[in-house]
């Protein structure tokens, strides 16, 4: 799994790479803490490369999203595919989540 | 007689993608489409992460993981073995997934994952061993002309 962290419109772009599974999502989790813990608290995670997910990927996502929303930013999902999409919906993120087909459209949110 | 392949790994994170490729590439060797196997991959490795953290983690030790996957007539079986101590999963909480998200639960879903995707699923502690017993039906399984020559390694 690889992680690249940038910076669009004053939003921080997270794209994710690879496999997210119990034994990366932890690199995936201390990414996400290190933005979240130097204040920025508006995150698009890009999931479009992602080809896989576990339970362990989404619980980082939704530690995150739980600290961003406390200090009144969000974290929002780009470009699942229908095998990441479908890992989602089962978890009943879909509805917790704002997921948006691309990144511009993710960031544009803002 | 099934069609088998088996797979014995150490029980450690690192082990986790290998225990996945094999779960995969089994469940396609014996028919199962693309979705299916996906399936079978996931619920795979979310009770081998569950061994792992919970059951060899938790209690400071090491020890072996077992993967024997089966082509039967009708029905792919994956069936995992492991040595901790006993750890009945159909005890666990179901999460709530209507939740809103500053109360949901970071764990319990590694579970309800393996009972969604799967279409029937078996615990037992049989010699010693916690076993889980998977099972996908899919009436093309068994009959595919490329399945899975009898393996062992």
């Amino acid at each position: 799994m690889q992680v690249s962290v940038s910076e669009m419109r004053r939003v921080m772009l997270i794209e994710v790479s690879g496999r997210v599974d119990s034994l990366s999502a932890t690199k995936l989790g201390e990414a996400l803490n290190e933005q979240i813990d130097s204040g920025r608290n508006r995150l698009v995670i890009d999931l479009s490369n992602v080809e896989y997910i576990s339970s362990a990927g989404l619980r980082e996502l939704v530690s995150a999203a739980k600290k961003v929303r406390s200090s009144g930013g969000d974290l929002r999902i780009a470009g699942p595919s229908h095998r990441v999409r479908d890992v989602l919906q089962l978890a009943g993120l879909l509805e917790l989540l704002q997921v948006f087909p691309t990144q511009i459209e993710a960031v544009s949110s803002f | 007689m099934p069609q088998e392949r088996r797979l014995i790994l150490q029980g450690a994170l690192a082990h986790v993608p290998e225990a996945c490729q094999f779960v995969r590439e089994s469940a396609r060797l014996a028919g199962l489409s693309d979705k299916q196997a996906d399936d079978c991959e996931l619920a795979a490795e979310e009770w081998c992460a569950n061994i792992i953290e919970h059951g060899y983690g938790k209690h400071g030790m090491q020890g072996r993981i077992e993967i024997v996957c089966q082509t039967l007539p009708g029905a792919f079986r994956i069936t995992i073995y492991d040595e901790s101590p006993p750890f009945d999963p159909t005890t666990l909480p179901m999460p709530d997934r209507s939740a809103p998200l500053t109360e949901r639960r970071l764990g319990g879903l590694g579970w309800f994952f393996i009972q969604e995707l799967m279409d029937t699923v078996q615990y037992e502690y049989r010699n010693g061993r916690n076993t889980l017993i998977m099972t996908r039906h899919n009436p093309n399984v068994g009959e595919q002309p490329h399945a899975a020559p009898l393996l062992s390694s």
